[in-house]
This record gives C-alpha cells, sequence and structure tokens, in this order.
C-alpha cells in the first residue's frame, strides 16, 4: 500500500482551487423574483379588504393593554427582590402566578416595554401552555423558564432528551412532590413531559418496556435494566448515556449500575462491557430553538465532545440564543454586552459594557438563565448582573445578586 | 431597494451562491435560498448595525437561511433516536449528493474531496467552506458561526484531521476495489 497522498497542506490548497459554481439565473430575473416576492409578502400581509378590521382590532388592543387588569396578568415578578419573595414565596414557584404580585401600572411595565421602540409586552404568559405562567411566548416561540427556588413541598427531577440533530442533550425539568421517592418521581417526570411538543427525542432510557429503573439510596446508585439489543448505532449510544449519565447526576446519584434483564452487566454495541460507571456533571450551557418553537438551555458536551468554552467565562461568553425565530437577523450573544467576568467565593458578576441595554424579551431571559445555569454548574450561588440600564428582564431583577437556577426548562405547575 | 440588491450582488453573488452549493450541496435548492436570503437582507438592511462586515453579516444570514431549510428537511423525516445511527442515516435522507457541474468537470482530486466534505458534521463542513473556499478569517468565521475563535481553531484542526482520514480511507477502499494493494 502506497504513502498517504493527503495532508493538511495538500487538503486546504484542494480546498482554496475548489472550482467556482456560478448561478444560472441572471441576475434581472433573480431580482425579478425577489421583487415579486417582497411585494406579493406586503400584498398578503395588508390586504385593503381587512383593514377596516385591523384597524378596529388594534384599537382593542390597545386599550386591553393599558388596561391594568392586562397589565396585572402580564407583569413579572422579581425573584430576587424581597419584596417578591415575602409576598407569596419565590416567583420562580410553580403556582406563584405574577398577578399575586400588586403593583401599580407603571410598576408593573418592565422598563424596557415602555419605551419608545415600542417593545410592549414582548414577552407574556402562555395562555395555552402546560406550565403557566413558567412558558413565556413571543413570535410563535415559547420558553420554558427555569426556578431558582424550589418550593418546599416539591422536588426536582430534570430529565435529559436529546435534540432533533442527536448532538446534545436537553435537560427538560419537573417539579414532583417531595415525599414521592426518586424512582417514583423520576417516572412521573417521564410521563408528565411531553418530548414531542417540545421538539426534542427520547431515548431507549425513557422507554419502560426497554429500560427499567430502580435504585440502591445508601449506595446512591442509579439501577438501569436494559432489554438486550435495544440500543444501536454510535448516535443511539451516546445518546443514551448521556441521557442517563445526567438524569442520574441531577437526582443525586453518584454511579450507575447497568444489567441486561436482570443480570448484572450490559454489553453497549461500541462503548463495550459495562457493569457499572461513575456520573459525570454537565458541563457547558447552550440554547436550542427546537422545530416545534420551543427555546431551550442546553447542557453538556456536544457530539463531537466539544463544550463553547472550558471556563466559566468562556461558556457564558459563547452562549448563543438563536433568534432566527424572533425577528433577529443575528443570534443573541452576552459577549456582545459582556466586560468582565468576575469571580468571588460564592458569586459571579457579570459587569456589562457601558450602556448595555438589555430587553425583556424570550430570549433575554434565556439568556441570564443560561449564565444562571452556568454559574450552578461551577458551584456558585448567585450571579449579579452589573451595568445594565434596563433594571428588569422578565422575572429577574437585574439590581440584585440573582440565585442560580435550581431547575432548567421547568414545564411542570 | 433595487440599489442595494445591484451592489451586494456585484460584490458578493458569486461567493454567496457557491456557499448555499457546497453547503445544501443541491444547485437548485441554493437558486432558490439565495432569493430567501437576499429578502432578509433587504428586509433589514437598515438595521444593519455594522459591528461585523456587511459580508460577514450577509453570510451568517445565508447560514441561518440554509440552517433553516435543512431542519424542516429534517422535521419531514423526523425519527427516534435509538433504533439506528441517526447521524449515518441523516447524511443518507437529506443530502442528494448531486455533484455539480463544475466538479464533475475536474480531476478525482476534487470529487474526492467533494465526497469526504459530504461525510463531515454540517457545521464543521460549513467552518471548512468558509475558511478554505471563501477565505474567511479566524475572527469572521466565529462571528459567522456563532462561536469562539478557539473553537473555530479547535473545529478546524479536527476537520481537517477527519478529512485526511476520510480520504486515506476512501483511497485505501479504491485500491482493494481495483486491486492494486
Amino acid at each position: 500500500m502506497g504513502q498517504s497522498k493527503w495532508n493538511e497542506e495538500k487538503i486546504i490548497q484542494t480546498l482554496r482551487d475548489f472550482p467556482a459554481i456560478e448561478d444560472r439565473q441572471k441576475k434581472e430575473e433573480l431580482f425579478a423574483k425577489i421583487e415579486k416576492r417582497i411585494d406579493s409578502k406586503k400584498t398578503k400581509r395588508m390586504p385593503f379588504r381587512i383593514m377596516p378590521m385591523l384597524a378596529a382590532a388594534c384599537v382593542l388592543f390597545i386599550a386591553a393593554i393599558i388596561s391594568p387588569v392586562v397589565l396585572q396578568e402580564t407583569v413579572f415578578k422579581n425573584p430576587g427582590s424581597e419584596t417578591g419573595l415575602k409576598s407569596s414565596g419565590s416567583p420562580s414557584e410553580p403556582g406563584n402566578e405574577p398577578q399575586n404580585i400588586q403593583k401599580s401600572p407603571e410598576e408593573s411595565i418592565p422598563p424596557s416595554s415602555g419605551s419608545e421602540e415600542g417593545v410592549s409586552l414582548k414577552v407574556k404568559p402562555s395562555a395555552g401552555s402546560e406550565i403557566e405562567p413558567k412558558a413565556y411566548e413571543s413570535h410563535n416561540v415559547t420558553y420554558h423558564s427555569g426556578v431558582v427556588e424550589v418550593p418546599q413541598d416539591k422536588q426536582v427531577v430534570t430529565v435529559y432528551y436529546t435534540d432533533s440533530r442527536a448532538e446534545g442533550v436537553v435537560p427538560v425539568s419537573y417539579l414532583a412532590d417531595k415525599e414521592l421517592p426518586k424512582i417514583e418521581a423520576l417516572q412521573q417526570a417521564f410521563q408528565m413531559i411531553n418530548p414531542d411538543k417540545l421538539g426534542v427525542l427520547e431515548t431507549v432510557f425513557h422507554e419502560g418496556d426497554k429500560v427499567k429503573v430502580s435504585d440502591d439510596l445508601e449506595k446512591k446508585m442509579l439501577i438501569v435494566d436494559i432489554k438486550p439489543g435495544v440500543i444501536q448505532g454510535a448516535t443511539g449510544e451516546r445518546m443514551f448515556m448521556d441521557t442517563v449519565n445526567y438524569t442520574a447526576f441531577n437526582l443525586g446519584y453518584e454511579k450507575i449500575v447497568f444489567k441486561t434483564s436482570g443480570e448484572p452487566g450490559y454489553d453497549f454495541p461500541h462503548f463495550g462491557p459495562q457493569d457499572m460507571v461513575e456520573i459525570e456533571s454537565p458541563k457547558g450551557v447552550s440554547t436550542l430553538l427546537t422545530d416545534n418553537g420551543t427555546l431551550l438551555l442546553v447542557e453538556g458536551t456536544k457530539a463531537d465532545g466539544s463544550i463553547d468554552g472550558s471556563t466559566l467565562e468562556e461558556i457564558i461568553r459563547t452562549i448563543k440564543i438563536d433568534t432566527s425565530r424572533l425577528g433577529h437577523e443575528e443570534a443573541i450573544q452576552p459577549s456582545v454586552f459582556i466586560k468582565e467576568v468576575n469571580k468571588n467565593e460564592k458569586a459571579v458578576s457579570v459587569v456589562l459594557v457601558e450602556g448595555s441595554r438589555l430587553e425583556n424579551s424570550i430570549m433575554y431571559i434565556a439568556m441570564i438563565e443560561a449564565m444562571l445555569l452556568t454559574a450552578g454548574q461551577f458551584g456558585f450561588e448567585y450571579v449579579q448582573i452589573l451595568g445594565s440600564d434596563t433594571k428588569e428582564v422578565g422575572p429577574y431583577n437585574l439590581a440584585e445578586p440573582i440565585p442560580v437556577l435550581k431547575a432548567p426548562n421547568v414545564i411542570s405547575k | 431597494m433595487e440599489h442595494i440588491f445591484n451592489r451586494l450582488y456585484v460584490d458578493y453573488h458569486q461567493s454567496l451562491f457557491q456557499f448555499l452549493v457546497y453547503m445544501l450541496r443541491d444547485r437548485d435548492t441554493a437558486e432558490e435560498l439565495v432569493q430567501d436570503v437576499y429578502i432578509k437582507v433587504i428586509n433589514s438592511y437598515d438595521k444593519f448595525k455594522g459591528d461585523s462586515s456587511e459580508k460577514t453579516w450577509l453570510f451568517s444570514i445565508a447560514r441561518n437561511v440554509a440552517i433553516d431549510y435543512m431542519r424542516k428537511q429534517k422535521r419531514q423525516r423526523k425519527t427516534v433516536v435509538g433504533s439506528f445511527d441517526l447521524e449515518e442515516r441523516e447524511n443518507q435522507l437529506i443530502h442528494p449528493d448531486k455533484l455539480p457541474d463544475e466538479i464533475l468537470e475536474q480531476n478525482e482530486s476534487f470529487k474526492q474531496m467533494y465526497d469526504a466534505l459530504s461525510q463531515c458534521k454540517e457545521d464543521h463542513r460549513q467552518l471548512i467552506l468558509l475558511r478554505y473556499i471563501h477565505g474567511f478569517s479566524i475572527k469572521e468565521s466565529a462571528a459567522i458561526m456563532g462561536w469562539s475563535e478557539g473553537k473555530v481553531k479547535t473545529v478546524q484542526h479536527r476537520t481537517l484531521k477527519t478529512l485526511k482520514t476520510i480520504l486515506d480511507d476512501s483511497r485505501k477502499e479504491e485500491e482493494l476495489s481495483n486491486g492494486t494493494v
């Protein structure tokens, strides 16, 4: 067999010499098509016959917006503020609806919503959501925000799914009753979470007829009993391992024991035989906008084993919120705003570039929660955001330290 | 509107179209999607802040348009992970791998490279296209991909290694099938 004729230099040179590919459409032809499509969109948007109806609808809508009742229903509650915490428990506690907060209409409007840019009520609780009021909707995108404080009678069950490209694992949290044993709480979470609706995928871990889970609380072990041959393909295997590993980590287990139909060990097609593995904590946070229009925080490494950054600062700076469906052409990235990230024993302070004006919209809520989740991964307890002109983003009061996220993407009451 | 289009067309169209063809591996789809890119650009031209170069901005939009299209394609073929290797299946299902005429007319090295690129992960392929076919710098590529510069360097290095492995493997297979080993 001869020597390889490919080396890095030749690969790069071949790529550089790749032939140009000409568009067969003529410039005028292309412009005519574009113009036609732009015009047709305009026509579709504003058909003359619906203008009077539209005008009436606008009047009603504006009237509704300025109604104090509506304002009360759409106000955000500040999880970090004393008022919020004292009045009705944590605002992040499901069941503590925003309307419980007695604020004046002026106070009710998030700072950016009263701006000249007309961005009022960009974020509103999703009326039809199963997890009201924790889901926010905008431009047909739903964001299930996290909680920074868990109600005393609840326990967090964070179950991991995969994204539709099987590149990363997505945590989805459910708040189960505290007295439920962990395994029962996990099974309840499996039942309550609808991955199809969120736009994420199950692995065989979630299929009760293929995988049975139990535990040994004394040894802090999650026991996963798998039917032979149900895990196939390198991707399927990796995704299975990641979803089990991170789910187990969040439930407080330290080891995973594998069994095959009750017998010790499982012979994974690629990883080989495994009896027991030590659980690893997820590092790295990114975001995902699913095909179903759900914006989710994603944790852990990606399919290629990479994460965006390895330090807290790198991860925070490289978080990207896909805003393609939110009317923004470019993704929102905290790095645009961040001047520096400082750490002390318990808290992370994120100093923004002077004059940064975060918006009160779901992508910025997601951005802040991604920071809170990252800080939590690194063992910090609070995040303080300094230097923002905007003082409230969603439920977060930026004037005060915000507790790290205890559960991301919460979908339960 | 026309003057914006004319200028962008003169400055970037060739490169933009080529990016879409190599990204989507289908000329017809690229012809369709390039219209979407211009529509988005024209509609949001006023909002362009100049934080990045115009070309970088344009390619970010093109990349997002192509990704949106591919997502829609995948959604139509959505299936459950675990029953097979999803990456493999996606490569078979989504990409028609019709070689553009311009590649067909070239020597074997280009065809092999085109095929090897098809086997890389989607975003890794995009990065290689940006870096070596379109000549974007590390910084510009990072802005288009929404990655850190460090990640661009890592992925670039890894993908070049992957390409070498794929190309070497395909050469070995070819030699075996030709009985030259």
